[in-house]
């Protein structure tokens, strides 16, 4: 891709749009992983340093994935150094290669989905997930801390609140016929 | 494993609890069954549309969030031209912003802020339905700064210049947190009330102009310049203090009020946007170092010369100066200059010449080009025909019909220092002169042009120009001509723009630099 500010700025625009879909594919490669949003930042820059070898017209969702792939390596054999389980490097090709078609229009409508469907959940069960996902509580033990719950409780609800929101957006899409 | 059992696990997994054993016969699982990767990887996404809608990062100093590093970005960027490199810097500001981009702003910002050019940020929001605008501010948001200087705007009218380093989150529409930086306010009326915090410090406004210095390993400190503050110390003894026009206060981490001097000249009070620049400091810390917003600034090499007996630093206007004994020292760079009368550019530099100072002729204080009768040549110079003239500041281009000449009046060498300011705007005058404009110290310099015409060599392209075996990059207390004599004086805060300034802009440099020196 040469590097005119009119191709520069589409490639931008590629890879603004494409954020959700590498934040997914370092996710199914690293799950549980707390360092998901520094490993995107770094992803993003490795992806602006390599751009000039994107053509433009072609996969950039299967491109920025590959190029991923390779630096959530290092995290990998990082993680793997302080003894935290990870996937062996045959999932992990299998999981890039299932994953990396993946295109921002249908994470996009789960988004929206999910918006719809978090407003049926109950003050409760909202406020457990919010606990979950707030960045500060990252860890189970200070989710189960700061929601007074048993791990064991915690583990329980988080499965069925996932469950039923899959579901959810799976039934909303389907009824709005949109794109999975 | 049954389907309750494998969905559980992939929930556990998300959430980092499984044992190495469930773990491993998750992994099984995932390898065997390729609906099961299916459904692995339709939880995934629901994972990060939750994250994404949910997580609210964590905004604490020294928390693990991570931007892109500006300064890598623009260090790549600084080898490409001038408008690439600002469309890159500009792409990557988007992309630092990426996590927020899908969010509607529900409002108007609290804060917008503009940055002078060269500044070198990271934005952080911690709300989630954080603004798409670059540069706006909302409360949760962050801006780390570690070059150049923001002027902030509240929405309750509140006017701040932040000056780098610093680290500023702003907690609420009028409550902002200083983690580090040198912050100049500017409080209305109306907005009386509005609130800074350090480490140390509980800041009140009352109505008023005040600044707050927060550096790392030296104690907080407020200055008042107009109005009245209400101080109080965070520390254990809490003391607590109104200060008035002129005062300021230092604390200890016993929560002790200490007076200390009120100093304007810690703060910008200005707001500079320049154009692109080039900038020599010549201060301890940088030594002949070239700092600046110019893409070029990361790659440019200043040596020293002659490698026998190279020019020191002494004391200078501000901080510390390059001194020239005009015995051949010199500062050569590797930058090959602005070429052509079209081209925009100015100069500015402080310089400071010796009471009765001998014979000079033409000696150079900066140039670049070709020697001799050629089109791509430029230099700013002290002219100092005979012992009985005043030395004066020249300037000196080449043209396609020969060499322009500039020169000033205001006599130089009473070793005082004086600010220089040459400004080329690209055009010529209606009588087809190029158009030069000379100021020192602020003011407009009368100036007399002559030219020479004279059978010229010419260039016709930057490459042409630097593949040309004579071609002479950027020289400082030297012009391009070899057997120019060379500086003999002082020069500070030198910059190069690549673009005109403006009288205004001129008279700001007087006062402040863009590192906030002062």
């Amino acid at each position: 891709m040469p590097d005119d500010p009119r191709q520069t700025q589409e490639f931008v625009s590629l890879l603004t749009n494409h954020q959700e879909v590498i934040r997914a594919y370092i996710i199914s490669q690293l799950p549980g992983c707390s360092e998901v949003h520094d490993i995107l930042q770094e992803v993003n820059f490795l992806l602006w340093e390599k751009r000039l070898n994107f053509k433009l017209g072609t996969n950039f969702g299967a491109w920025a994935c590959t190029v991923a792939y390779y630096k959530i390596l290092d995290y990998r054999k990082k993680q793997k150094k302080d003894g935290i389980l990870v996937f062996d490097s045959d999932l992990a090709n299998l999981l890039s290669t299932e994953s990396e078609n993946k295109v921002p229009e249908a994470l996009a409508a789960k988004r929206d989905a999910l918006n719809f469907c978090l407003k049926k959940l109950s003050d409760k069960d909202r406020a457990l997930l919010g606990a979950r996902y707030d960045s500060a509580y990252s860890d189970m033990n200070q989710v189960s801390q700061k929601t007074g719950r048993s791990l064991a409780s915690l583990r329980v609800s988080l499965s069925r609140l996932r469950a039923g929101l899959k579901d959810c957006i799976n039934q909303r899409l389907g009824l709005e016929g949109r794109l999975v | 494993m049954i389907p309750e059992h494998f969905e559980s696990y992939i929930s556990r997994a998300l959430d980092r609890d499984l044992t190495l054993e469930e773990f491993t016969k998750f992994e099984q699982e995932l390898i065997a069954s390729p609906e099961s990767r299916a459904l692995y990887l339709e939880y995934v996404d629901l994972h990060t549309v939750l994250d994404l809608e949910l997580n609210i990062p964590a905004s604490k100093p020294g928390s693990s969030t991570k931007i892109v590093d500006m300064n890598r970005v623009l260090r790549s960027q600084r080898r490409k031209s001038v408008k690439i490199a600002a469309f890159a810097a500009a792409a990557i500001c988007i992309l630092s912003l990426i996590a927020m981009q899908f969010y509607m702003m529900d409002r108007s910002p609290e804060v917008v802020f503009q940055s002078s050019p060269g500044t070198v940020f990271t934005l952080t929001h911690s709300k989630k339905k954080s603004s798409t605008e670059s540069k706006t501010m909302e409360p949760g948001s962050r801006l780390e700064l570690s070059e150049g200087s923001v002027e902030l705007t509240f929405a309750s009218g509140v006017r701040s210049i932040v000056t780098a380093p610093a680290d500023i989150t702003l907690h609420t529409d009028d409550t902002l947190f200083i983690q580090q930086g040198a912050a100049w306010f500017e409080v209305p009326q109306k907005a009386i009330g509005f609130t800074v915090n350090t480490d140390e410090f509980h800041i009140v406004d009352l109505g008023t102009q005040f600044g707050v210095c927060v550096k790392p390993d030296e104690h907080d400190e407020v200055h008042v310049f107009k109005g009245k503050v209400k101080v109080h110390a965070q520390g254990v003894e809490k003391e607590s203090a109104i200060l008035v026009a002129g005062e300021a206060r230092t604390c200890d981490l016993n929560g002790r009020l200490s007076v200390i001097p009120a100093r304007s000249s810690a703060f910008v009070t200005n707001f500079l946007q320049l154009p692109p620049y080039l900038y020599w400091s010549f201060d301890e810390s940088d030594g002949f170092e070239v700092k600046g917003s110019h893409p070029a600034a990361a790659d440019i090499l200043s040596t020293p010369s002659p490698t026998d007996s190279p020019p020191h630093l002494a004391e200078g206007k501000f901080g510390s100066a390059l001194s020239l004994d005009g015995n051949q020292q010199s500062l050569v760079t590797d930058w090959a200059g602005i070429y052509g009368l079209d081209q925009q550019l100015s100069c500015a530099l402080w310089l400071r010449i010796p009471e009765g100072l001998e014979l000079t002729n033409y000696s150079g204080i900066v140039g670049w080009g070709i020697p001799g009768n050629s089109n791509a040549k430029w230099k700013v110079f002290v002219r100092h025909d005979s012992i009985e003239e005043a030395p004066t500041v020249s300037v000196a281009i080449g043209a396609e019909q020969g060499i322009h000449w500039y020169e000033g009046e205001t006599r130089l060498d009473d070793n005082q220092w004086h600010h220089i300011a040459v400004v080329q705007d690209g055009k010529d005058t209606q009588t087809g002169v190029p158009e030069i404009s000379v100021y020192i110290d602020g003011e407009r310099e009368t100036i007399t042009h002559s030219s020479l015409s004279l059978e010229m060599e010419r260039f016709n392209s930057l490459e042409e120009i630097i593949r040309h075996p004579a071609t002479r990059p950027l020289a400082i207390g030297k012009g391009p001509v070899p057997q120019d004599v060379t500086f003999q004086g002082l020069i500070d805060e030198l910059y190069i723009f690549d673009g005109t300034i403006s009288q205004a802009e001129i008279r700001k440099l007087l006062t402040q630099t863009t590192t906030n020196k002062r």
